[in-house]
């Protein structure tokens, strides 16, 4: 309640400060949403003490915990339903919020990205006090009236989120989902403003840099959990709830790229105010699609009926700023011309283009079945197959756009510079791609893949070597130095190459997904089953407990041309809480392949199912994940330039003076 | 209590042996691609039947014991589709038909790319077209000898 009102007020003062041009009213305002962060992680602290406390006259934690669940689940059990996780939601978001307010500069534009984070955040905190209050205590009805009711114990947690990644997962994806309200309050304040040069984007670079790294790796992280919990050899199953995250990363994606035009020309304006307020858009409908039930989903919250609220507030939010956008279409006009068609501007189009249209075949295909059932009246699926038919070739000229914007110049390329930059990176490719071939490579996906993963190895390779080059040729030094001064003087520049490193070699790990092979088993102690070189051998069935769950295992010898590699225990767990069955699978990862070892259970006459995939190359995807957060931190960290240096150099002494 | 019913006979099958069971039934090309355009009908998980993970799932265990009956049989793998589509409706298929209403799953995807790089190319074309000539940097570059503006393009292609 007293976020409402720290909200409420936020919105009130900050406008009145800019019609009666207080500074002392937008500094309360400001302060308004520090209090409202404060008294939000209060309410968070209070409902983490009642988990930890076990404390079940309260239903939320009745339901989603137990007295011996260890307590970093009891913690994670946080966010693991819709009332939890929205009050986390709205606290992550107010410390963005807060982190934000408390910046001394800004100041033209603060008072109205108080007034729409204020806005935004009443509206979350009124579904966390009024719709999805999870303080509610548990009664049992009787003929007197309701009377409390505590029970012995709680419902305890999915035993799927009993993992370390769950611990994670959630609050990263969130900071990621919530992290976006940033640019689209600087967005909604300089279209309401009509402040609309580059500032506004040169404001929230970095926000947006943030809140898109926490989304990408949330996920990733996602993808791990799934790989490594869910027991079925994949880690993306194009599930409505992975598809809501993936659509606003894409958008974002755009807008990182497409804000670097109008920074540079002051071009797409309008296009990256869209983008920007798409993107967050995306984000709430995230929230929607999650918590309305109107798809079906693995993760999905129960189907909960207070979810038309989040489509009003989409709806309000996206009315309100397309109207600011309509308005403000004349002071959007683009500030310079196009020089050349071939040139990094139509590079960063043609990316826009392509995030866009994948995002859109997304969008639609997680739609699709609601729009049949309502024109049709017939229930379909759009499954994975319908996504990967889709979108793989958009992303393979994703892939091959990475390689190409990079090696457009700014205004225009000339033919001899198109020659130049092209000509060794093309020719990688193509060597790539017959290799490929003439080692019997017929995939044809998976050969350009690979063809392009090689032509934008080498095209970010050349960018840091003609970097390098022409430094030592300025400043001399050896390779090491000059490439360390090189990133250090443009740090958003290379880390922006290094983080398309990192999406080759995601790349090349979904290319692995075409190869791609299992078997299944039932075997008796002593039996194998084989794929390709590996062997796998049913050597025992051991079995045990443990206080919150029974286990079942499948003692297995694995080997490689019958030299033994190691032995693996996949097992089946119940969890004594919940009853429900899950998969604990076991990996033995290389830098070439998974083998994945799936326990599945054990037929009537008593042998055990063993499912065994065989997945080339996914290590690759989480060595790009780690890749491209190395590259985001990079392209986050301030250049060291010489005119800054000099400025310190200068502030210093002027510190000194006055010292003295 | 649960668990120890469950497992008994598997505890108990541990000390049994038995002649290896040909599992190609559940390997074959054919059944991947049966099982793959399949989706699970359990009402919750969406999974693909060749990929549902479920302990004996009520849905995807049948479906898939009965593809590999019905592909031992001889019979078709499209037939066998179509056998399940007419069972369940077209829930059953993890991806949309390519005819009548469905096929705008497929299309329009197609139709908002090729419209977005017709509009790309539009806007280019018109950013293009509208560039006032005396304010372009190429333009006003024009008095320098073409010697010298080669030199210094070459030069920051190299800096770049």
């Amino acid at each position: 309640m007293a976020v409402v009102v720290m909200c409420a007020y936020a919105i009130v003062a900050s406008l009145l400060g800019v019609r009666k041009q207080s500074t002392q009213l937008v500094t309360s305002a400001r302060r308004a949403l520090v209090a409202a962060a404060g008294f939000s992680a209060l309410s968070v602290a209070a409902l983490l003490a009642l988990f930890l406390a076990d404390d079940f006259r309260f239903q939320y934690v009745a339901s989603y915990s137990a007295a011996a669940l260890p307590w970093y689940y009891k913690v994670s059990a946080l966010w693991a339903g819709n009332d939890g996780s929205l009050l986390f939601w709205t606290f992550l978001m107010l410390v963005f919020a807060a982190a934000c307010a408390i910046q001394r500069k800004n100041d033209e534009l603060m008072p109205h990205v108080v007034a729409t984070l204020g806005g935004v955040i009443l509206f979350f905190a009124y579904m966390n006090y009024w719709v999805c209050n999870p303080f509610g205590q548990l009664a049992e009805i009787t003929a007197a009236g309701p009377i409390p009711f505590t029970p012995r114990d709680g419902n305890g947690l999915n035993p799927l989120l009993q993992h370390p990644i769950m611990a994670i997962h959630p609050p990263i994806l969130y900071t990621g989902y919530v992290g976006f309200v940033i640019p689209f309050a600087f967005c909604v304040a300089a279209l309401w403003t009509r402040r609309l040069d580059a500032a506004w984007i040169a404001n929230t670079r970095r926000w947006t840099l943030v809140a898109w790294f926490f989304l990408g790796s949330g996920i990733l992280l996602g993808g791990r959990w799934a790989y490594v919990e869910l027991g079925w050899g994949g880690y993306w199953g194009w599930d409505p709830v992975e598809n809501a995250a993936l659509m606003p990363w894409l958008t974002g994606t755009a807008f990182l790229h497409s804000v670097m035009i109008q920074e540079r020309k002051g071009m797409l304006k309008i296009w990256n105010a869209g983008l920007v307020i798409v993107t967050y858009l995306l984000c709430v409908f995230g929230t929607f699609l999650t918590r309305s039930g109107i798809v079906s989903s693995v993760h999905a919250f129960a189907s909960s009926e207070f979810a038309w609220r989040f489509l009003v507030f989409i709806i309000i939010a996206a009315a309100l700023s397309a109207a600011l956008l309509i308005t403000r279409i004349k002071d959007l006009r683009t500030e310079n011309e196009l020089e050349a068609v071939v040139s990094r501007e139509s590079g960063f189009l043609f990316n826009n283009l392509l995030l866009l249209a994948a995002c859109f075949a997304v969008f639609w295909g997680t739609l699709f079945p609601v729009l049949s059932e309502a024109i049709q009246g017939e229930q379909i699926t759009v499954g994975a197959p319908f996504f990967n038919r889709v979108n793989v070739p958009l992303g393979l000229a994703l892939l091959l756009m990475t390689g190409v914007g990079p090696l457009l110049a700014w205004r225009r390329s000339s033919v001899d510079s198109l020659k130049r930059n092209f000509t060794v990176p093309l020719l990688s490719g193509l060597a790539a791609a017959a290799l490929l071939f003439a080692f019997g490579m017929r995939h044809p996906y998976a050969i350009l893949c690979f063809a392009m993963s090689a032509f934008v190895v080498v095209t970010i390779s050349t960018e840091f070597h003609r970097g390098v080059r022409a430094r030592r040729a300025h400043r001399g030094g050896t390779y090491a130095t000059a490439l360390v001064d090189l990133v250090q003087r443009n740090t958003r520049r290379y880390g922006g190459y290094i983080v398309h490193f990192g999406i080759v070699l995601l790349f090349v790990g979904f290319a692995g997904n075409a190869f791609n092979k299992d078997v299944i088993a039932d075997l008796n102690r002593g039996e194998s089953t084989s794929i390709g070189p590996w062997k796998v051998t049913l050597q025992d069935l051991p079995g045990g407990e443990t206080p919150v769950y029974d286990w079942l295992g499948a003692q297995l010898l694995l080997s490689k041309n019958d030299e033994p590699v190691g032995i693996f225990q996949p097992r089946r767990q119940f969890d004594k809480a919940t009853g429900q069955a899950t998969s604990e699978v076991r990996r033995h990862a290389t830098f070439q392949e998974d083998i994945y070892l799936v326990f599945s259970g054990v037929t009537e006459d008593g042998r055990a199912t063993v499912h065994v995939y065989r997945n080339p190359l996914v290590r690759w995807v989480w060595i790009g994940a780690l890749v491209m957060f190395l590259g985001t931190v990079l392209t986050l960290l301030p250049n060291r330039s010489p005119v800054r240096r000099a400025e310190t150099v200068a502030a210093d002494r002027g510190a000194a003076l006055e010292a003295v | 209590m649960r668990f120890r019913l469950l497992f008994a006979p598997a505890l108990a099958a541990v000390l049994l042996t038995g002649p290896a069971v040909s599992q190609d039934r559940y390997n074959s090309a054919d059944y991947q691609r049966v099982t793959h355009a399949l989706t699970c009908q359990c009402g919750g998980c969406n999974a693909l039947v060749g990929e549902c993970a479920m302990d004996r799932c009520p849905s995807s265990e049948p479906i898939r014991e009965e593809v590999a009956e019905r592909l031992q049989a001889g019979e078709n793998a499209e037939d066998i589709i179509g056998t399940f589509a007419e069972r369940y409706g077209l829930v059953i298929l993890s991806a949309p038909p390519t005819s009548g209403f469905h096929l705008s799953a497929w299309v329009l995807p197609v139709v908002v790319l090729l419209g977005g790089a017709v509009l790309a190319v539009v806007v280019l074309r018109r950013w293009r077209s509208t560039a006032p000539a005396a304010a372009s940097p190429a333009a006003a570059a024009a008095d320098i000898p073409p010697e010298v503006l080669a030199r210094i393009e070459r030069d920051v292609e190299q800096i770049r």
